[in-house]
């Protein structure tokens, strides 16, 4: 890690506070231990995780890694609930980039599920390209605002509307009768 | 809410409920990501393109810039948008700037280190507007040590600016040559020392900024 010489006036903003939006699913107290947010927030972080990847098993390694993240820079972080899913979501972008070629293979085949509805979504989600697919579970499971989901994906709320858009066509052909 | 939209959440909600979770892992601070590196060298200053070759971004540097978007504080910033503004090389070591700027005025940037035979390496950070050191956010530069006993200044300075003058405490003073929009990136053997004042000059030695310690 660079290291900036503060005598010099010179600042490497590392590990600045983020401004996360409000974390709907709720904030961290400032006397909440690492503990407890984990407990709060794992098994949401590693379903949203699950329905971009489309496999547990990375879900929780990606979700673990962002914990391992958030532990490194406890104290300095904020809004824990919102920059827990802005670094989960990166992670699966980042993810979904090096697997694009295994996973167009076998798309979403790792969510394994009986369900008449989730069968159709399942096989619905696997028509989106990735980020329409990241931007469909925080809309639809994750009940973010435009605004929240702009955030956790690194793009303006007029991109999302877009992901969005397109998706719909899309989602409604693959679940038609 | 349409019927689509009640169908997709059921379905998603489906396909998750069935998710056990797994025993809960134990988390432990990582070791430190990037290595210290200590002393000096001097070095030659090679100025770099804008676009990357063949205008592909590198996976390792999407990576780190999506990291830094992660961190929250600047969601305006496009990872995809990152580019290469500047490079140096010393002893068979390459260092490359990249940045991104945001449309609110932030702006991540990451100087890469590529030595062979190493682990790729470098620091990186992010420059919110309002947590800027400086008055102005288009005149600053950073030092910092580099790899294998260099030290690197970097920074960015006004559009037209040819070079960036550093007039140190001891007297001594250095100009920078300066790549497209600004930003620069030197290599050098010596250690880092305190300066007083920088300056960009136009082409025509006008000065366009200046920045003074207090």
């Amino acid at each position: 890690m660079r290291h900036a010489r503060e005598d010099e006036g010179i600042l490497r903003n590392q590990t600045a506070p983020p401004c996360a939006p409000d974390d709907v699913h709720g904030v961290a107290s400032p006397s909440s231990t690492f503990d407890q947010v984990y407990e709060a927030h794992r098994i949401r972080l590693v379903r949203t995780a699950a329905l971009i990847t489309g496999s547990p098993d990375v879900a929780e390694e990606l979700v673990h890694e962002a914990f391992v993240e958030l532990l490194r820079r406890w104290g300095d972080v904020e809004q824990v609930g919102g920059w827990l899913r802005i670094a989960v979501v990166n992670r699966c972008r980042s993810w979904q980039r090096r697997h694009i070629l295994e996973r167009q293979r076998a798309p979403l085949a790792d969510l394994v599920v009986h369900d008449p509805d989730g069968l159709a979504v399942r096989a619905a989600l696997a028509v989106l390209s990735p980020r329409q697919r990241a931007a469909v579970v925080l809309r639809y499971f994750d009940d973010l605002s435009e605004a929240d989901i702009a955030v956790a994906l690194g793009c303006r709320p007029g991109t999302v509307k877009s992901l969005l858009a397109r998706s719909m066509p899309k989602l409604q052909e693959a679940l038609r009768d | 809410m349409t019927d689509l939209d009640t169908r997709i959440r059921a379905g998603l909600a489906a396909l998750v409920d069935d998710l056990e979770p797994l025993p809960r892992a134990v988390v432990v601070p990582p070791r430190r990501r990037w290595p210290l590196v200590a002393a000096g060298l001097a070095g030659s200053l090679v100025l770099g393109g804008v676009a990357t070759a063949a205008g592909v971004l590198p996976d390792p540097v999407r990576d780190r810039f999506e990291e830094m978007v992660g961190w929250g504080h600047s969601p305006d910033v496009d990872p995809d948008a990152a580019h290469l503004v500047a490079t140096d090389q010393l002893d068979g070591i390459r260092y490359e700037l990249w940045v991104s700027t945001g449309d609110q005025g932030t702006t991540c940037d990451w100087v890469r280190v590529l030595e062979p035979g190493a682990p790729e390496n470098g620091g990186y950070g992010c420059h919110p507007a309002d947590v800027l050191v400086f008055q102005r956010d288009d005149l600053w530069f950073q030092g910092s040590s580099g790899a294998s006993g260099q030290y690197q200044l970097d920074g960015r300075a006004p559009q037209g600016t040819a070079s960036v003058g550093i007039l140190y405490e001891d007297g001594t003073a250095e100009h920078l040559p300066v790549s497209v929009g600004g930003w620069f990136l030197d290599v050098r053997r010596e250690p880092l020392k305190r300066w007083r004042s920088y300056v960009a000059y136009d082409a025509a030695g006008q000065v366009l900024a200046r920045f003074d310690q207090p």
